[in-house]
């Protein structure tokens, strides 16, 4: 028996490998997310490790909440410094002060070119700490002493050929200072494309908007007292702060990177599950298939004693054996997979560090149970079947399987499982609670689903490839009517065979239904909302604006431009209502507010804003909700650091873009403030002013103030939004192409074994004067269809999802990205012709004679 | 162990087939009676239609009848499970076919050996070269199927019939698809082991001369048996046929 399996699945090289290399895609995508994710992380522990290694234990302020916009630490008062030298043991203490808006700028000919990455990696500024805790090594010059001297990191500075000596502009949140760079540096743990920057520390605290203050205090133990024990008497001396060893410290930055990296690797690790499960319906069906045209051959063994449990373990034996193969394979270029991605972020602009590539045991494991898993499981209905063969078909030609139990109730079986997978994302979009529970219902929901959609399909599958088919009739003539009939004719083949196409188009058109609602998003609040005409930030609204921030002073600039009525500066404070865990953002309004955002009234006016008190707020409409607030409800919230602020509700506003919490006045900001940065200016011009004109007076007083700003109108703030999302969204499109090469592997394998089938059929057809160019459009037609039929469900599939789950979340409004769909069609359409090629070329090779005599 | 008197490795009673059901149900066998002695070599014959191939599945277990019963070895199979079936056919029973007798993956010693090795039973090679020399293979036994001409690969199907020493071996027109020269190896072979082994063997064939092999002749017409003859020349057959027609 064993001879029969290994020569059977030798015999049957073409198809065993094609349905191997549908499994190897999905493998290697799982193996390659998996390992790429344990180097991205590997090496931001060696990169943080490195940077902590001559420090015994760091004290940074203890913050009260997370903030989600990525600053991780809180600037705290630098008397601090004094109780930490004064605890037993500490041999060294120095406070330092950090930036991730430090941009060095080369001024040539006269125009500032900004030493920062395009791909938004953060141009990073740091305090000099002095021995023993600086890690870079001074290659050139040597380290900043005075007022206006700056070190570079090297390859910061290679980009621009910057050397020593060199006279450059440094522009923080504080506004753009010349400096004089003295020395280069070498940090062994530069991260991705950051620029990196040393300035004194007085410097630093002035530049960085952190007088009087420090980000954190490191400190060397004295001879004879370890980490660990320093690490405790601080702590018990300075209960307020965070005390951590190097090491923890090391650790816990590594682990606060590492959660981001985690997203990543969750969103591949999706692409490659996704992939898995596009491969098991390949292999269902071309199983399926296979075990139909072997029926002779099985039947044989029947007759000359084969029992059933043993026809039924040499199918599964031969799946087996795809199955460990092709993992093997898997996980081999999953490695390849690995570097791939890391290349094509590389390429994309945000460089991440990548460290050595590691196999772990437990990624090997995982890949040899899902592929041999998927592999046996999609196989498993096919091998059932075979073991209904009754012996008697060796004897009769052209014997066929009488349909099963379940083939009988296909219809019914079919509707119930779309139901039941449809009800479980239901359930988990509007029903569950808990996100752990909300992702699995909708996540095993959606796969369930998408098996019901692959099942229901070939109840429609007659009229759509009548639909899609028409134009091939109307163009083809009798071969695309010959190619429609074949589509339909057998509508599980065509419909599954479909479905690893289905699933890749379903999963671009959510993501893309999710961008589009994103862009429409912004473009409805910049329509409706603004009533400025420009927005001055920092590297524009949405690349970077809130993190970055710049000079308030920058409004006095602006203000004074011919044609400005009104400029107001808007900053955002992370919080949370004091004695709650609910968090809150509270952003300023200056009285000019009203001028330049829309405010739609539940309670209140403008009035309000105009003469808004130190200790008045308003608020939107859904925190007063839920919040249980009203006009006259006082409230306390507090930020980060713990600094609370009292403030009475005057008015209610409606919730949109910019009131998602309170609105307060800057003045009473400023307490709350962890720098004083703004995020952004928005600018309204005096009605009857020249736009172009004012435009450019912004730009000249902008590029004056800060080389970073830009001034913007609400069609540039959609454009930049629009690139953003399709930095994100690119990157996944090309990953799911994993998954449309797998749905080409599967059409490619089911036309093969079609073509197989209706040798005969093919040779009547040629007898009777069909060229072999006809014949070739004819297998094209039908792969076309087939590939067609994929993406129309795919994308039908995919609006439903996007729109369930877009109704659930309720921020972005529903709307169908048309062109994008009209392009997925198209490669649909490419997809179809390419897997047509070799079967149509096994077609028409066919000589006719053989063919109308084939057994 | 054997339940009928005499030495029948076979034995139908009353075996009818009914295809369809009410006015279009057509009769393929009307309760045929037959037993095959052990050592004997019977040909079925009949015009197409008379139900002789029908008889033939439904002896080997491979078709149910309507009625009847039919025993191999003394065994009753008409009730019996797949599983019986299945065991019956690896211990009792070997198949010669007319087309697609050997599995093309599989070289033909490897055909040849395939039922042991699907029972898991050893091979006895001396029997096993007895018959390599007895079907004339010599040097063609690691070829593939694909590779051997047709009488080559039926003489194979012989083998391997032979080769687990069945109660019976049945022949599905084991010459239909041969020419004259090869039809009379294969019927040869067959003869030389009724005779030398004395296997029991039932063949179903149209082909006058190929009955001509066999001791005992049975004539098939409209699904009944019209004539039970001993050994007959094949032009005595051919006349038979034409009083048949």
């Amino acid at each position: 028996m064993r001879h029969v399996i290994i020569r059977g699945f030798l015999s049957r090289k073409l198809r065993s490998s094609l349905t191997a290399l549908a499994i190897v895609l999905g493998v290697s995508m799982i193996v390659g997310s998996s390992v790429l994710t344990g180097q991205i992380k590997g090496a931001f522990d060696g990169i943080f490790l490195e940077s902590r290694k001559t420090t015994d234990v760091v004290l940074t302020q203890a913050t009260r909440f997370k903030d989600n916009q990525g600053q991780a630490t809180v600037p705290f008062a630098q008397d601090v410094l004094a109780k930490v030298q004064a605890v037993a043991g500490v041999q060294k203490a120095v406070g330092s002060v950090t930036s991730i808006a430090a941009v060095p700028i080369v001024i040539t000919k006269g125009k500032p070119e900004p030493l920062k990455s395009a791909g938004g990696a953060p141009a990073l500024g740091f305090s000099l700490k002095g021995a023993p805790f600086d890690t870079g090594t001074i290659t050139a010059g040597r380290a900043p002493r005075q007022n206006g001297e700056v070190a570079l990191e090297e390859r910061t500075a290679a980009k621009k050929d910057v050397r020593v000596g060199a006279h450059l502009e440094l522009a923080t949140s504080s506004g753009v200072r010349p400096v004089t760079v003295v020395g280069l540096f070498h940090f062994a743990a530069t991260v991705g494309g950051a620029t990196t920057t040393i300035v004194t520390l007085a410097d630093g605290q002035a530049w960085f908007d952190r007088t009087g203050k420090f980000d954190e205090i490191d400190v060397q133990a004295a001879s004879g007292v370890s980490a660990s024990e320093l690490r405790d008497r601080i702590r018990a001396a300075l209960p307020d702060m965070t005390v951590r060893t190097g090491v923890e410290q090391a650790k816990q930055e590594s682990a606060d990177v590492g959660s981001f990296v985690d997203v990543l690797g969750y969103a591949l690790l999706a692409i490659g599950f996704a992939s898995a499960f596009a491969g098991a319906f390949i292999i269902f069906i071309t199983f399926w298939i296979t075990v139909g045209q072997r029926i002779r051959e099985l039947a044989l063994l029947r007759t000359l004693g084969a029992s059933r449990r043993q026809i039924l373990a040499s199918v599964l034996a031969e799946a087996l054996l795809v199955g460990v193969i092709s993992s093997a394979a898997g996980i081999v270029a999953g490695l390849g997979i690995a570097k791939a991605i890391a290349a094509l972020f590389d390429a994309l602009g945000f460089g991440l560090p990548v460290g050595a590539m590691h196999l772990s045991g437990g990624t090997v494991v995982v890949a040899f149970l899902i592929g041999t898993g998927v592999t046996l499981g999609a196989s498993l209905a096919p091998a059932l079947r075979s073991t209904r063969i009754p012996p008697v078909a060796a004897i009769r030609a052209g014997a066929t399987l009488p349909p099963g139990w379940v083939s009988r109730h296909a219809k019914v079986l079919s509707v119930i499982v779309f139901t039941l997978g449809v009800g479980l994302v239901v359930f988990g979009i509007f029903g569950a609670s808990g996100t752990s529970a909300i992702l699995s219902s909708i996540g095993f929901g959606a796969l369930v689903s998408l098996v019901g959609v692959a099942l229901t399909a070939q109840l429609v599958i007659p009229r759509l490839a009548r639909i899609i088919g028409a134009p091939g009739v109307w163009w083809g003539g009798i071969p695309g009517r010959i190619a429609r009939e074949n589509a339909e004719r057998n509508p599980s083949r065509t419909a599954i065979t479909s479905a690893a196409l289905m699933i890749g188009i379903f999963m671009i058109t959510f993501v893309a239904v999710f961008a589009a609602g994103l862009q429409k998003n912004i473009s409805d609040v910049l329509g409706s909302d603004i009533k400025a005409s420009f927005f001055v930030a920092s590297g524009g609204v949405v690349g970077g604006g809130g993190a970055s921030g710049f000079s308030p002073a920058v409004a006095d600039e602006l203000r004074v431009v011919p044609g400005v009525a009104s400029v107001s500066p808007t900053t955002f404070i992370a919080a949370q209502i004091a004695g709650t865990t609910t968090d809150l953002v509270v952003s300023t309004a200056a009285p000019a507010f009203p001028d330049a955002y829309r405010l739609q009234w539940v309670s209140g006016s403008d009035a309000l804003v105009r003469g808004l008190g130190r200790t008045d707020a308003i608020i939107d409409a859904d925190s007063a909700k839920s919040d249980h607030l009203a006009v006259g409800s006082s409230l306390t919230i507090h930020n980060r650091a713990g600094v609370s602020a009292t403030f009475t509700v005057r008015g209610i506003a409606k919730t949109s873009s910019l009131v998602q919490g309170l609105l307060i006045s800057p003045e009473a900001a400023v307490p709350l403030q962890e720098r004083s940065g703004v995020a952004f200016m928005f600018v309204v011009t005096k009605p009857g002013a020249n736009e172009a004109a004012v435009r450019s007076g912004l730009e000249s007083a902008a590029a004056k103030a800060d080389p970073l700003l830009q001034v913007q109108s609400n069609q540039d703030v959609i454009d930049q939004a629009t690139t953003q999302i399709n930095q994100i969204t690119i990157p996944l499109y090309a990953l799911v192409a994993v998954i449309f090469l797998i749905a080409i592997v599967g059409i490619v394998n089911t036309l093969l074994l079609s073509v197989f089938e209706r040798t005969r059929e093919i040779g009547l057809l040629r007898a009777v004067g069909t060229t072999r160019r006809q014949v070739r459009r004819m297998v094209r037609y039908e792969s076309v269809i087939t590939s067609l039929i994929g993406a129309a469900l795919g994308v039908l599939v995919g609006i439903g999802f996007g729109a369930l789950i877009i109704t659930r979340l309720g921020d972005i409004p529903f709307t169908v990205p048309v062109v994008q769909l009209a392009l997925l069609f198209i490669i649909a359409f490419v997809a179809g012709v390419l897997a047509a090629i070799l079967p149509a070329h096994r077609a028409a090779r066919l000589n006719v004679l053989e063919a109308l005599h084939y057994e | 162990m054997s339940t009928i008197t005499t030495d029948a490795v076979v034995a139908g009673r009353g075996v009818a087939k009914r295809y369809g059901a009410g006015d279009s149900a057509v009769d393929a066998l009307r309760g045929v009676d037959l037993e095959i002695a052990r050592g004997q070599f019977l040909a079925v014959m009949g015009p197409s239609g008379s139900g002789k191939s029908t008889l033939m599945h439904i002896l080997a277990g491979l078709d149910t009848p309507t009625a009847g019963s039919v025993q191999i070895d003394g065994r009753e199979i008409t009730t019996a499970s797949d599983t019986e079936l299945t065991l019956i056919r690896r211990e009792k029973v070997g198949f010669i076919f007319q087309f697609f007798n050997l599995l093309p993956m599989l070289t033909a010693e490897e055909n040849l050996e395939l039922p042991l090795r699907l029972a898991g039973r050893p091979i006895d090679q001396a029997w096993k070269d007895e018959l390599i020399a007895a079907i004339g293979l010599g040097n063609r036994l690691h070829h593939r199927p694909a590779e051997l001409s047709g009488g080559q690969q039926q003489r194979v199907a012989v083998g391997r019939a032979l080769l687990t020493r069945p109660a019976i071996i049945f022949g599905d027109e084991p010459t239909g698809n041969l020419d004259s020269k090869t039809s009379a190896e294969v019927m040869e072979l067959l003869r030389h082991a009724v005779d030398t082994f004395g296997q029991t063997v039932a063949v179903v064939t149209h082909d006058p001369r190929a009955a001509s092999y066999a001791d005992r002749i049975i004539f098939l017409q409209d699904g009944d048996i019209a004539r039970d003859e001993g050994r007959m020349t094949s032009s005595a057959i051919l006349d038979v046929m034409k009083g048949l027609e």
